[in-house]
């Protein structure tokens, strides 16, 4: 299955491209993404899929789009 | 009385020239002030009868082509709390006061560090060690003395929000930590008035304007996947142009909802990259 991965901020600079469409076996979770990015899990992790805030153990499908951006709480 | 107001506006302009060569008819401070005086009303009832006229108090001159006349006056009879008043919210208070924005509650129980002074426009050297919402009182003052300032120095608690926000139409989230920023957020949902949410880290920020009950914030914080109480500023600290950009924003904010106008950021957040230039608008549903 085909999944479009976006990275935001510090993970931006994890893979070639910030924007990327990506291959994926079935059963894949949301954790297993972005364990194969290799996201430095010393910053918090947040993902949406299809514009729904996901925790980690979501399993993706086909054709879903996928943000993965921090947490921002500064002032 | 309304008639003798009127008069003495009429009497206090003129005819104002600008450095570009239009001319309007405007009043000037000074115009203003004795209007106030003499009629025994507030500067800003002032300000707000002679809008009223379509004679421009010279001070909004340059709001006016792009906030109209009402629009200008309709601010002038807003009313707006701003919640923290270091690096966000000093630059909202600054902005808010030019703009011209009738009533600003200011609340923060912090005192100024000499470490804001990277970023905080409201800290000079004097001022640390001051209680941040007495500043910005002072700082709105100073920049527009039409204006109604409240402060409260004391820090924003799920018990004391309410009564602290409950007269005004909109909030400014300037808070520092996302638990505090959720307690905001469930208290505009019982007051039914909207928050506009801006949060910086590094050279990342983001905005939002977050209508009562949509609860965007606890959408992408709360639950089990809650992180800790900090975000990415932790690692990448505050730096000095971030807020600057963010609290202008949270602003523009503001002024779409009070005016009506424009396309607000409801149930999206805008996610700033300033270091390779990228905003990016990202759709939340709930």
């Amino acid at each position: 299955m085909k999944i479009q991965v976006n990275l935001y901020g510090v993970f931006r600079s994890v893979a070639p491209s910030p924007s990327f469409s990506r291959e994926a076996v079935e059963g894949t979770t949301v954790k297993d993404l972005m364990e194969s990015l290799q996201l430095p899990d010393t910053v918090y992790r947040m993902a949406l899929v299809n514009d729904i805030r996901v925790k980690e153990g979501t399993i993706l499908k086909d054709g879903d789009e996928v943000h993965i951006f921090q947490p921002v709480g500064g002032g | 009385m309304k008639i003798k107001i009127n008069e003495l506006i009429r009497g206090y302009s003129g005819s104002v020239r600008t450095s570009t060569g239009k001319e309007y008819t405007g009043i000037d401070l000074n115009g203003i002030r004795r209007v106030a005086a003499e009629a025994d009303i507030s500067t800003r009832a002032a300000e707000i009868a002679a809008l009223k006229l379509e004679i421009i108090p010279v001070r909004y001159f340059r709001n006016i082509a792009s906030l109209g006349i009402a629009g200008q006056a309709r601010l002038l009879s807003s009313s707006v709390a701003v919640v923290g008043a270091g690096g966000l919210g000093g630059l909202a208070i600054e902005l808010l006061s030019r703009l011209g924005v009738g009533k600003i509650t200011i609340i923060d129980g912090d005192r100024f560090s000499e470490d804001n002074l990277n970023r905080q426009v409201l800290c000079r050297e004097d001022d640390i060690d001051r209680l941040k919402a007495e500043v910005g009182a002072q700082r709105v003052r100073a920049i527009n003395s039409a204006i109604e300032v409240v402060f409260h120095p004391i820090f924003l608690t799920e018990e004391n929000a309410v009564e602290l926000l409950s007269k005004s139409q909109v909030v400014v989230d300037a808070l520092d930590r996302i638990s505090i920023r959720i307690v905001l957020e469930k208290v505009i949902g019982e007051l039914g008035i909207p928050m506009v949410h801006g949060a910086i880290g590094g050279f990342l920020g983001q905005v939002a304007t977050i209508m009562p009950g949509s609860n965007i914030l606890s959408a992408l914080y709360g639950g089990d996947a809650a992180p800790s109480a900090r975000g990415i500023e932790a690692l990448l600290g505050t730096p000095t142009v971030t807020p600057a950009v963010i609290a202008s924003l949270e602003v523009m904010e503001v002024i779409k909802f009070l005016l009506d106008r424009g396309t607000p950021l409801k149930d999206e957040f805008l996610y700033l990259e300033l270091e390779n230039a990228i905003f990016s608008r990202i759709d939340l549903q709930r």
